[in-house]
């Protein structure tokens, strides 16, 4: 069976541009962008700039290349919160090394006595599984997990988000589905005392209209999926900054300081959450691709659209592939499937071998996936905005003939 | 399997790479079993073998698809010769170190050995085992050889002293000088390499350091009809012995000069004596030879038909058996020339700078 009707010419399976991936080799087909995106030109050109040019500590110099460094920190934190629709009033953004430290930097420092259970999803990561289940040992609280619906909704009740601390995700890394209910669900929270905290690793890339409307009390993302360096960010209210017990301490943080106590600066309570030098470089770099997200346009298209484009073109060509089982219910970035004939990570590996490059086994969200489900390993592609229609005809194509090849 | 086969290939692999030692570590924790699967991960054996189907899946599916079917078996095969040749890698090592010849039961194949004639333990190869349906039999040589070997590894760490081998009638090269140390060779006078060595120790003027004496040796062969190697170095034994038995007042012992016409004299057909007495001549025509050179060295028609009934007289003869078992027995030797000086030992040609 073929899955693409049209003949096509030579001429025609000749990759289309990458553009600001024009480093990226024709024969190489990187569908893992939910792992880690590609870094675009630009990023690479900004960091590189930064190495050369004003390779400077920030926060504590005098001198001009500090200064400068202190100028892009700040535009970082700026363009993050613009992306989110936050206001610096309300919001601070800390610099961390990725979305499973930052949301482990919060849950560790939640004060204890304020908070009556933890909530969590049955689809998340283990970054976020794996903290809520320690902070039930820490706070001495129980744990809850719900149910997601297919469309992404938190099914809960109002008992469920009573002085809860609520951690989930916005953006699944199995499927893509999103959380639809994330407005409500935070005015819910917060009505019966509770806060969200929001797991955002896959959410920032795409449109984050969504997250604009969420009243969130903190969200944690990472750069390295969000076409930046390998970063994490913390977006958090000034207000739970505040409430935050401290025990990661260090350099920069501090105002005063005595033989036996130390102060933190209260116009900068985000530096509670930055012990340590930071990665000035990285930063620079994520704020250049928040930049780029907003100007790229692939083929002519917005990001979202051609993200749209491409997603909707892998989504049919799986579904036509007989044997194959997909997890989701509508095309997205991210799209997980097994195959009845071939294991998954048979399967990746047998596209690797052809320089197509995907994911398989759990995607470290086992408890939904192998516990729940109880789903064979998994093979996952999750597109990014190097990918062109060319890779996904390859991928599909490759696809296709290992499956019928293998029986 | 699988895994020991992957564990050999990346082994040798790793050698050359970093990544390849990585992968021979994850080989080795799947021989042990202790490869843990983390549950983000697959095993190490799924992983190697899909990558080797992979390769070929898209390409050539029929390959693909009996690779993976019949991927176990060739890994089985893989390994077993993989170990095979390390036994006899093993196995050829430790004969080089006793026997200095990687392979005792034919010398000449193992070009490690340097340049000497082997002396036939006359066991026959696998091959020819196989084909003479006695694999049981070379299985039954090859330990008994394997426990000989073993048994030789003490001789390696001796102090050789000629003179525990040397009896009264040896002669020397130049006059017995107490004030020198003794050298002693074994020597077949029909393998080309002793030749070799009396030129080199010529060259080097070795017998003016050492007193040299020699054992004659003919290497018995059972595969060829006269039963030695060199058919006409039994012949030539007893006369070496025999005039041993009739000195003439004369510099050089009348048996090193035979010995001296054979290694470097040239024949009249150009060629050197040893070649003709090997290739051209009947035991008739060597002893004639022979019969003339005892002339020129000056012994007279008399003495010369003493020499010869004495050469095949039973007391010869006796006195060759005596000196068999010395280098079969004592000495051991596998292949000559031996040459043994200041404690030591050579199974084989030794260059001049070493006999300095
Ligand atoms: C939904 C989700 N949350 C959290 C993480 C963890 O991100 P990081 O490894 O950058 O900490 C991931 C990573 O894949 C993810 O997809």
């Amino acid at each position: 069976m073929n899955i693409f009707n049209n003949h096509r010419t030579k001429e025609q399976l000749v990759y289309t541009d990458r553009k600001d991936f024009s480093f990226v080799s024709d024969s190489d087909v990187y569908l893992d962008s939910a792992c880690q995106s590609l870094r675009p030109q630009p990023v690479l050109d900004a960091m590189f700039s930064y190495f050369q040019k004003y390779n400077a500590c920030g926060g504590r110099v005098k001198y001009e290349w500090g200064k400068q460094v202190d100028e892009a920190v700040e535009k970082a934190r700026v363009s993050i919160l613009k992306r989110l629709g936050k206001s610096p009033k309300e919001y601070g953004v800390a610099f961390t090394l990725n979305t499973t430290y930052g949301l482990n930097l919060i849950l560790n420092q939640l004060p204890g006595r304020i908070y009556k259970q933890i909530v969590t999803s049955e689809i998340e990561h283990n970054s976020v599984f794996l903290p809520t289940m320690m902070l039930v040992k820490k706070l001495g609280i129980p744990r809850v997990v719900l149910k997601r619906e297919q469309d992404g909704s938190l099914n809960y009740t109002k008992e469920n988000v009573a002085q809860a601390v609520i951690v989930v995700n916005a953006t699944s890394n199995i499927d893509g589905r999103t959380l639809r209910n994330a407005k409500v669900l935070a005015s819910d929270t917060h009505k019966s005392g509770g806060i969200l905290i929001v797991d955002g690793a896959q959410s920032l890339v795409h449109d984050t209209s969504l997250l604009r409307e969420v009243d969130f009390d903190a969200l944690c993302f990472s750069g390295h999926k969000t076409y930046g360096p390998s970063l994490g960010v913390v977006v958090i209210k000034k207000t739970l900054l505040e409430l935050l017990e401290l025990s990661f301490v260090g350099g920069g943080m501090v105002e005063k300081l005595e033989t036996d106590s130390f102060s933190i600066p209260i116009i900068d309570p985000v530096s509670k959450l930055e012990p340590g030098l930071q990665d000035f470089a990285g930063i620079i770099g994520l704020s250049s691709a928040l930049d780029w997200l907003d100007m790229y346009k692939p083929e002519g298209l917005s990001v979202v659209e051609h993200t749209q484009r491409l997603a909707q073109m892998t989504f049919d060509g799986l579904s036509s592939i007989e044997g194959l089982h997909l997890l989701n219910s509508e095309p997205s970035s991210t799209i997980s499937f097994y195959s009845e004939n071939v294991d998954a990570h048979r399967l990746a590996i047998f596209l690797s071998q052809q320089h197509i490059m995907t994911r398989s086994g759990y995607f470290c969200c086992h408890y939904y996936l192998q516990n729940v489900k109880k789903y064979p390993p998994l093979l996952r592609v999750s597109l990014g905005l190097h990918n062109t229609e060319s890779d996904i005809r390859k991928f599909l194509e490759v696809t296709q003939k290992i499956i019928s090849n293998i029986k | 399997m699988f895994c020991i086969a992957a564990f050999i290939v990346f082994l040798i692999l790793g050698v050359f790479s970093v990544r390849y030692r990585l992968l021979a570590k994850k080989a080795w924790y799947c021989v042990g079993r202790k490869l843990t699967f983390r549950p983000c991960d697959i095993g190490f054996r799924e992983e190697a073998k899909d990558v080797l189907v992979g390769k070929f899946i898209v390409t050539w599916p029929r390959f693909a698809r009996f690779l993976d079917r019949w991927i176990e078996v060739f890994a089985t095969i893989f390994v077993v010769l993989s170990v095979w040749s390390l036994l006899l890698v093993l196995q050829s090592s430790l004969n080089l170190f006793v026997y200095d010849t990687c392979n005792p039961k034919d010398v000449e194949s193992c070009s490690l050995g340097g340049e000497s004639c082997g002396i036939s333990s006359g066991q026959q190869t696998f091959m020819a085992a196989v084909m003479n349906f006695e694999v049981l039999t070379w299985a039954k040589e090859e330990v008994l050889l394997f426990a000989d070997t073993i048994s030789r590894i003490p001789d390696r760490f001796k102090s050789w002293e000629p003179k525990d081998y040397i009896d009264k009638t040896a002669t020397y090269y130049k006059p017995y000088d107490t004030s020198k140390k003794t050298a002693l060779e074994i020597i077949d006078p029909g393998c080309k390499f002793c030749g070799k060595l009396f030129k080199n120790m010529k060259s080097a003027g070795f017998e003016d350091l050492y007193n040299v004496t020699y054992i004659p040796y003919a290497i018995p062969d059972p595969n060829t009809p006269s039963g030695f190697k060199f058919p006409n170095s039994k012949l030539i034994i007893s006369y070496l012995e025999a005039v041993k038995k009739y000195p003439l007042e004369s510099d050089v012992p009348t048996d090193w000069q035979i010995l001296e016409r054979l290694f470097v004299g040239v024949s009249t057909n150009g060629t050197s004596y040893q070649e003709d007495f090997n290739l051209l001549y009947s035991e008739e025509e060597v002893e004639a030879i022979l019969v003339k050179w005892l002339l020129e060295m000056g012994y007279d028609e008399g003495q010369v038909n003493s020499i010869r009934k004495t050469a095949h007289s039973l007391e010869i003869q006796n006195k060759i058996k005596q000196h068999n078992t010395i280098v079969e027995d004592q000495i051991r030797t596998v292949k000559i020339p031996t040459i043994m000086f200041d404690g030591r030992r050579y199974d084989r040609v030794i260059g001049e700078e070493k006999l300095r």
